[in-house]
Formats: C-alpha cells, sequence, structure tokens
C-alpha cells in the first residue's frame, strides 16, 4: 500500500478513486502530572519518552487508516493529512485521513 | 528566616541548573543538527506538490515522517516570564521553535535516506502544544511534526 501526502504519486497514475479513509487515536497529551516531564521542564531538552508515545499514536492512527483502503480495496492512499484536536483538558485525539485510490504505474 | 532563604534559595539553584544543563544541551544539539543537516544536504527538500525532477513508476514514492518534543528550561521560562512584562521578541522560544522544527526535518530526511530516496516534496509542519502552555500553569514544552513525501529524482539526460 503507496501512502503519499500529495495529491499525486510520482510515476503512477490513478485509475479509480475509492474515498475518504481515516483512523484516529485518542492519547493523553497534557504533561501536567508527569514528574519525569516536570524535570526536563527545568533543564530542558527532548523528552523522549513524549516522542515515542506521539509516533506510537500516529503509527496507530494510520493503520487504522491502512485497513479502512484495504476493505475498500484500494492500493494507495494520496493527500493524508493529520490534525490534533484537544478532546477534554488531558487527551487530544491524532486523527489522519486521506483518499484511498487505485493506481497503476504510467 | 530558614523559610525566606528556602523560598528563594530553591528557584535560584533551579534557574543556575537550567543555565547549566541549558547551554549544555544547547551546545549539543546544535552541534548535532549541524553534522547531519550537512550528511542530509544531498536530498532536495520542498514544499511543491509537482515532484521536480521526479517521475520514476519503478521507485514510485512514499511518505517520509519526522517528530519531536522539546522543553524549554527553567532560565529561559524565567527570562520569559519577565519579557512578559516589558513586550518585544522572546528569543528564547524562537530558538526553542526553530531547534523542534530543524529537529524533526533532519529525522524526516533521514527516513527518506534510508529507504534510499534523494528528494522529499511536501514538506508540512504541524505543531502541537504538549504542555499546556496556553493555561497559567502550562509548562514550556512544543512537539513538531514534519511530513513529506520522498520520491526519486531521476538523473538529467544530456541534450
Amino acid at each position: 500500500m503507496i501512502v503519499v501526502n500529495t495529491e499525486t504519486i510520482p510515476g503512477m497514475k490513478i485509475t479509480e478513486t475509492k474515498g475518504i479513509v481515516q483512523g484516529n487515536t485518542i492519547r493523553a497529551k497534557h504533561v501536567g502530572r508527569d514528574i519525569a516531564a516536570g524535570f526536563k521542564n527545568i533543564v530542558g531538552g527532548e523528552l523522549k519518552g513524549y516522542t515515542e508515545l506521539l509516533t506510537e499514536a500516529r503509527r496507530q492512527s494510520i493503520e487504522r487508516m491502512l485497513s479502512q483502503a484495504e476493505q475498500l480495496r484500494a492500493n494507495a492512499i494520496v493527500n493524508v493529512r493529520f490534525s490534533t484536536s484537544a478532546i477534554t483538558a488531558g487527551a487530544a485525539e491524532l486523527y489522519v485521513y486521506g483518499t484511498a485510490v487505485v493506481v497503476e504505474p504510467e | 528566616m530558614y523559610s525566606a532563604l528556602f523560598q528563594l534559595g530553591v528557584p535560584l539553584g533551579l534557574i543556575i541548573l537550567a543555565w547549566f544543563s541549558g547551554r549544555w544541551y544547547d551546545h549539543n544539539h546544535l552541534k548535532s543538527l549541524d553534522r547531519r543537516e550537512q550528511e542530509l544536504s544531498g536530498i532536495l527538500l520542498t514544499d511543491l506538490k509537482c515532484f521536480p525532477g521526479g517521475g520514476d513508476p519503478v521507485k514510485s514514492g512514499t511518505m517520509v515522517m519526522g517528530q519531536v518534543v522539546i522543553a524549554n528550561d527553567y532560565l529561559k521560562a524565567f527570562l520569559a516570564g519577565i519579557r512578559k512584562i516589558f513586550g518585544g521578541e522572546v528569543k528564547s522560544y524562537e530558538l526553542l521553535m526553530a531547534r523542534a522544527r530543524r529537529e524533526a526535518i533532519v529525522r524526516l530526511l533521514t527516513q527518506a535516506q534510508e529507504q534510499g530516496f534523494d528528494a522529499v516534496g511536501n514538506l508540512r509542519l504541524y505543531f502541537s502544544d504538549i504542555g499546556g502552555m496556553s493555561g497559567k500553569k502550562g509548562m514550556a514544552i512544543v512537539e513538531i511534526f514534519a511530513c513529506g513525501t520522498a520520491y526519486c529524482r531521476t538523473p538529467e539526460t544530456p541534450s
């Protein structure tokens, strides 16, 4: 399954458009009570734990989107976009969506 | 008397700690960014959707991503608090955002290079506030997520 964030795939042409596919995950986003994050906020630097957490959350959202596309029997997803929305004070939804298409080489 | 000393000493101690660690971390990070950007300078990075130089149907293209969550240190947050009173540019947060963007883009380019691509198009940068900065008790922690489409540039044919 080819996934791109442009409307076209280099070297391929779109033969059929299936429709919008999407995937989302809800994660705790704010670090208010996280002691490690509080410490990092004093000394500065990268919060590797949170980077990995968010990478994993996005990967999960993309997987859900991919399984939707597979159900529609598409072989590529184009124009993928991401969105983060705050749900409550402590949680955010990581949402990814794109258009499932069928492509073949030019 | 001791409680007053304690109340003054703890923030002062944190500021001194943050000054050293902030300088050390910034210096190392900037050096590492310069080195990696130098290694990845062969990759053409654009935010164009037309794939300049691309069109290889065999290797095609794929989405590549890079992200980072970076926190600012206590001293910079303290100085920004003072700046809030007088207004003007907050250079310490500018540096934080710049470093986060550069790091996310370097990770994206590394992913593209590992998969054998030599160009990335349609670069998009997404920002997310992790530390709740918009509230009163927020911490200065930001997440930058970069994504783009990696592709192969076909070699120039001599006319």
